[in-house]
């Protein structure tokens, strides 16, 4: 196989030591002794500096060992199997810190036992949960009605962010109130537009690029009259800012000065706007967390925000701001940090909440679990945090370094699994209520669901026994204590899951390797899931949704039978009138020929706007055709960005519309990533970062077109 | 002498990595050792803080690109670089295997993406952070990549690596 020839000959190129000495002599020529760091807020005139001392490097400790290896690990012949990473340990126990001590002296067994790779049984059977917790065992409700987002009724039916679960808000670089289109765009602005039969009219700038700058990600949700910027700043050399009673305000750097350790700066920033008067949207406040913007959520009038927070241990027990995460300048409670005994990583999930129907908003809630970093879903009740854990039988290793390097012998048998948490959201005070194991690893969230007072999990699972890698996938049903009740296994033998959806009680799994097996699942008896059918075809979807009754809308690739190689992106409407025997009513493909295609629709839901009572399917559609010459290594491209509209009528994809976006030089390296479509009443208006195109829902016709740098009005 | 220790260890972690880029970028063992200690000693002058492993490989990689770019586009290369882009320069490796010269063959846009994606594990969007480019962009340099290499033509997702 290329990718194992390639490392294997890859591993032999290395520079000489002639030129790595010259390269060190080089650096020691170089090196200073001190490195001086600018901190303070603005209120304060003078500059103070802070001496970080070249202790970072022992940060270099936390070696390789946690990062996860996304790509199976290569396969040797009769030499057995190399880990080009290492694998990590999940929890076998979680446990509530009474004080931050507890945190640090977790932390300081995990960066010492770095050479132990612990064992795990593999599937937890018994819950997670000591007596210390358990008492606070929130159900899952079972009766849990949809919750529709409250709709004002003046307003004209118009589109929303494409959900996975209604009545939960995810966040987007767009949002419709059928008035209003609110933009944010990447250069730190956030444009307000008037929408309204087919007219756009731009009805104010927010200008929030000194918010913005240097962050790494901003989206937005939107709540009656608040907007809610979610922004995230990766710790990586830049400052992080915040809104605060008229002004912002920064800091960054070393937070305690007498840290010898490496400060971790990442942190999540919620700004809160209030656009009740659309043509003067104003700052009011905002909310910052430690750690890397992961997701939010809306639900109810309350907000939910989830980041990721790195931590190190280097400095002292009593340097508790070093390894503790803190909100709005204050560290968390310990009595709010929950952590694994015996750590898988050093990565906390900081979630907190905020009622945004209050006056003041500030958090309401806040917790911290160490050791999970994983895929998650949220219902109308329950975060679900998941972590893979790697567990082997038995490995010899005395120090990590080698153990990321050792050759595991093909008596070893190595299980993946996926440890589950739910956190109940409780109306805003946050609780940490279950937690579970099951086979296998999560794709992304659609892989999981809620529903009826149970948890239904879909994992591909991989094992390595004997000389010989296989994978299976399966279905999980678990109860409000995250314990199996019912599996369905072994679906898609040697193949992997590419897209799940849960319909009330049918999960559709899709699952690859050459031809596409659709699965259709029946969990009405959550003891006995039952495969109703399995369709065959070639390609597979990697996202799918309902389209109205008994259709069910897959879009992804189209594959070559035999080869398994990719040739094209496919629209596929299967029929579920009968489950048991599902069959494709109808494709559309995009052929790649002298040509390439792509679509951020196939992995981000955001980018797709599916309508199935207004027959609606809209995409972006980027497209490159190329002449390559291999002698003379000479290639011409034409690359074009297109928004695509479909309808599905009589049994058969129409298209619609295809409005070019832009081309050539600019289409090749513009980031598709923020096309977006939406419809109010009977117009469509497509928004990227450059404006909007409104079109007429009866002709789909272009109506009119609105740059931002037109003026505000 | 904690200094040394500092450079040894990150020399020992990352050279081999910037070493292995520069290498198939510039197709001379010469023009690599030279990027190399380009990349090390402006690691050493800006000593970045990171927030975690991940960042720090990114920084190195990143970093390493762009001494490339720069290096093709300095004076010195333009005055001494051949005519032909497909005659290598410099003593080579005696025994560059077979993949490797195949990979070397192929355009450099579209070698650097084979490489950071099959040798460095990085997914689609990390590659499109680390070279510029839109995600579309890069995943149509590995379909390209795949093809004038006669692999049998994988599945590239989006959702593979995320």
């Amino acid at each position: 196989m290329f990718e194992q020839d390639y490392k294997k000959a890859m591993d032999g190129i290395k520079p000489e030591a002639s030129s790595v000495e010259a390269t060190k002599e080089a650096m020691r020529n170089e090196r200073k002794p001190r490195r001086v760091v600018l901190i303070r807020r603005l209120a304060v005139a003078c500059l103070c500096l802070a001496v970080i001392s070249l202790s970072i490097f022992s940060a270099f400790r936390i070696s390789d060992a946690f990062r996860i290896s996304s790509k199976q690990p290569v396969v040797g012949g009769t030499d057995g199997y190399v880990y080009s990473d290492t694998y990590f340990k999940g929890a076998e126990g979680i446990v509530r810190a009474d004080k931050y001590g507890d945190i640090y002296k977790v932390l300081s067994e995990y960066s010492s036992n770095l050479g132990n790779l612990y064992h795990g049984n593999g599937l937890f059977t018994d819950g997670l949960f000591t007596n210390d917790i358990k008492g606070e065992m929130i159900g899952i409700p079972e009766d849990a009605e949809a919750a529709e987002a409250p709709n004002d009724n003046t307003d004209p039916e118009h589109s929303e962010t494409n959900n996975q679960v209604s009545g939960v808000q995810e966040a987007d670089v767009i949002k419709n109130d059928g008035r209003y289109i609110y933009k944010y765009l990447s250069d730190g602005t956030i444009v307000i537009i008037s929408a309204s039969d087919g007219k756009t009219e731009i009805a104010s700038k927010l200008d929030v690029s000194k918010l913005t700058e240097g962050s790494y990600y901003s989206e937005m949700l939107l709540c009656d009259d608040t907007l809610v910027l979610l922004t995230s700043f990766n710790g990586y050399d830049n400052l992080y800012c915040w809104y605060s009673d008229g002004e912002i305000l920064y800091d960054g750097a070393a937070k305690s000065e007498s840290a010898s350790s490496l400060e971790n700066e990442s942190r999540t920033i919620c700004t809160f706007i209030d656009v009740s008067d659309r043509a003067n949207p104003k700052m009011i406040g905002s909310n910052r967390q430690s750690g890397c913007y992961n997701t939010s959520r809306i639900v109810g009038n309350i907000l939910y925000t989830v980041s990721n927070y790195y931590t190190n241990c280097g400095g002292s027990e009593s340097d508790s701001k070093v390894y503790v995460p803190e909100i709005n300048g204050s560290l968390i409670d310990a009595s709010d940090i929950y952590m694994a005994e015996k750590l898988g990583n050093m990565s906390y999930t900081v979630i907190t909440s905020a009622d945004l129907s209050k006056d003041v908003l500030s958090f309401s809630s806040d917790m911290a679990i160490l050791g999970i970093s994983g895929a998650m879903y949220c219902s109308e009740n329950n975060f679900y945090l998941t972590q893979a854990v790697y567990s082997s039988a038995q490995i010899a290793a005395d120090d990590a370094v080698e153990a990321v390097e050792s050759v595991i012998t093909s008596e070893t048998s190595v299980n993946i699994c996926t440890d589950v948490y739910r956190v109940a959201l409780n109306g805003g005070s946050l609780v940490l209520a279950a937690g579970g194991s099951v086979k296998g690893t999560v794709l992304n969230q659609f892989s999981m669901d809620e529903s009826n007072g149970y948890f239904r999990i879909a994992t591909t699972s991989e094992s390595y026994v004997s000389g010989s890698f296989t994978t299976a996938s399966n279905v999980f049903v678990l109860d409000a204590e995250l314990k199996a009740v019912g599996v369905s296994e072994n679906l898609g033998v040697s193949e992997r899951i590419k897209s799940v959806r849960f319909m009330g009680d049918i999960c559709y799994v899709v699952t690859f390797r050459q031809t596409d097996p659709l699965y259709a699942i029946d969990l009405t008896d959550p003891a006995q899931p039952k495969t109703l059918s399995e369709l065959k075809i070639d390609g597979f979807s990697t996202y799918m949704q309902s389209y109205g009754e008994n259709l069910l809308l897959g879009i992804g690739y189209d594959a070559d039978a035999d080869s398994g190689g990719t040739t094209g992106i496919k629209l596929t409407m299967f029929d579920t009138a009968d489950n048991t025997q599902i069959f494709d009513a109808a494709t559309y493909t995009f052929k790649w020929d002298n040509s390439y295609g792509s679509s951020e629709a196939l992995d981000n839901h955001k980018a797709i706007l599916v309508d199935p009572g207004k027959n609606i399917i809209g995409f972006p559609y980027w497209e490159e055709n190329y002449n390559y010459d291999p002698i003379s290594d000479t290639a011409n491209y034409k690359s074009s960005l297109k928004y695509m509209f479909f309808s599905y009528t009589d049994g058969s994809f129409v298209n619609t519309a295809a409005v070019t976006l832009c081309k050539d030089n600019d289409a090749y390296y513009y980031n598709s990533a923020n096309a977006r479509g939406l419809y109010i009443g009977d117009y469509a208006y497509i928004v990227t970062d450059g404006g909007v195109t409104s079109l007429s829902l009866s002709e789909y016709k272009v109506v009119s077109q609105l740059t931002y740098s037109d003026n505000a009005n | 002498m904690r200094d040394n220790d500092a450079i040894e260890k990150i020399l020992e972690k990352y050279s081999s990595t910037v070493y292995r880029i520069a290498y198939l970028r510039t197709r001379s063992c010469h023009d690599a050792s030279d990027i190399m200690q380009d990349v090390f000693v402006r690691y050493i002058r800006a000593l970045p803080v990171f927030d975690s492993e991940e960042h720090e490989k990114a920084w190195f990689i990143r970093t390493t690109l762009n001494r490339t770019a720069s290096f093709f586009s300095s004076a010195w290369y333009r005055r001494t670089a051949p005519l032909d882009e497909n005659t290598v320069s410099g003593a080579e490796m005696p025994s560059d295997s077979g993949v490797i010269e195949e990979v070397k063959k192929l355009p450099k846009d579209i070698r650097t993406a084979i490489h950071l994606y099959y040798y460095e594990d990085m997914s689609v969007r990390e590659i499109a952070e680390a070279t510029g480019k839109s995600e579309s962009a890069v995943k149509s340099l590995l379909y390209r990549g795949r093809k004038l290499l006669k692999l049998g033509l994988e599945t590239e997702t989006g959702t593979e690596k995320g």
